[in-house]
């Protein structure tokens, strides 16, 4: 074989080389736009069968939300909706009601225990707990292990002996047992399963895809 | 058959079973297809992970470029143009190079970040290696 590669040559592409992965690494880094701030310009609450929503109870459009939160699209789907939440939830068009549906891992349960649990001090609460919680989801490992849960209440200001005891309730982690089985009754096969009007739309749709399926329910009905 | 030509055909085998393998996982994600996986481990959450695009093109799609060009930049070798063969084995190097690194940082994002790991990955992981490794040799062969 000719020698006809210099050492020089060898550096300069190493560096090259390391350079691109570092630009790589540095793009490579999850962007949520949620709101964990805890201000919310719509109206958030708890319906009747003590499910937390956000947006009008008189929107045009309600969606049943069925979501995990340690399942990676439905964090995906939860920045989607926000990111339309001025031009649909905001505007009053659209009315968001969460049911726990506790399947992915065996951090699943627990996550879905800890928002119900900041649900127990107020549906503002839940809402700013349920993005804070999603937004460092996958950071660390066990990030929702019950350690992590604790210090995320503390993070948001819920006080936080009532949410410990929720967090051990064994009565709270039944609850979140039967919201499942309520799930897999009405037909929920994973997550996130959406229902409006009775359909069933799964997975997670980006932001355009989503606008498209509210714009036509708001135009047509459909 | 020389030495250096069974290197050759290493790259060139390993670097298709890449490609087709990268083909495979971004067709199973443009088109919301289930991807095949072992029951211990978790393809699902790691492929649609929030760190499974860069700036919105997934990362398989990257894979699967890297294969084709190590692909046909190693086919061309010795044939086409003999004249630019030190330049090949250098491109080679350097693509092998930048693919190992990102592997390994994209192992460590599912062993320690999304505590799930992907056969499917770890298998490129292990082909981009190999193939780098195999450069390392082939350039200091070729050092003047």
């Amino acid at each position: 074989m000719p020698r006809e590669i210099s050492i020089k040559q060898v550096l300069i592409i190493t560096v090259i080389s390391v350079l691109i992965v570092l630009i790589l690494v540095g793009l490579n880094r999850p962007r949520l736009t949620l709101n964990v701030s805890g201000e919310f310009n719509y109206e958030t609450g708890v319906t009747e069968n003590g499910e937390p929503y956000k947006g009008s109870p008189d929107a045009q459009i309600a969606m049943i939300l069925y979501s995990d939160f340690v399942c990676i699209p439905c964090g995906d789907f939860a920045d989607a909706i926000e990111e339309l939440s001025k031009e649909f939830i905001e505007s009053g068009k659209l009315r968001i009601i969460f049911r726990n549906f506790a399947h992915y891992s065996d951090e699943s349960p627990l996550a879905a225990q800890a928002a119900m649990c900041a649900l127990d001090q107020g549906a503002d609460k839940f809402w700013q707990y349920h993005d804070l919680i999603i937004e460092n989801r996958g950071i660390g490992s066990r990030a929702y292990s019950k350690a992590q849960l604790s210090a995320y209440a503390v993070q948001i200001g819920l006080d936080t002996t009532k949410f410990n005891m929720c967090l051990n309730s064994e009565a709270k982690a039944k609850k979140i047992q039967e919201d499942y089985d309520d799930g897999k009754k009405v037909g929920v096969t994973g997550t996130p399963n959406w229902f409006i009007n009775g359909r069933k739309y799964r997975g997670s749709y980006s932001p355009a895809k989503l606008r498209r399926v509210l714009n036509n329910l708001l135009e047509n009905g459909k | 058959m020389q030495k250096t030509d069974w290197k050759k055909w290493l790259i060139i085998s390993f670097s298709f079973v890449g490609f087709w393998m990268s083909c495979y996982l971004l067709w199973a994600r443009l088109t919301n297809h289930e991807v095949a996986c072992g029951k211990s481990i978790n393809c699902d959450l790691v492929l649609k992970s929030a760190y499974s695009a860069i700036a919105g093109i997934p990362v398989t799609f990257l894979g699967m470029l890297t294969y084709l060009i190590l692909l046909i930049i190693t086919l061309l070798r010795g044939h086409v143009v003999k004249c630019c063969d030190a330049n090949i084995r250098l491109a080679t190097y350097g693509i092998s190079l930048t693919g190992f690194l990102y592997s390994c940082y994209l192992t460590y994002i599912q062993v320690f970040v999304l505590t799930a790991t992907c056969v499917w990955c770890l298998t490129s992981t292990a082909l981009i290696t190999i193939i780098f490794i195999i450069t390392i040799n082939d350039v200091r062969a070729g050092l003047m």
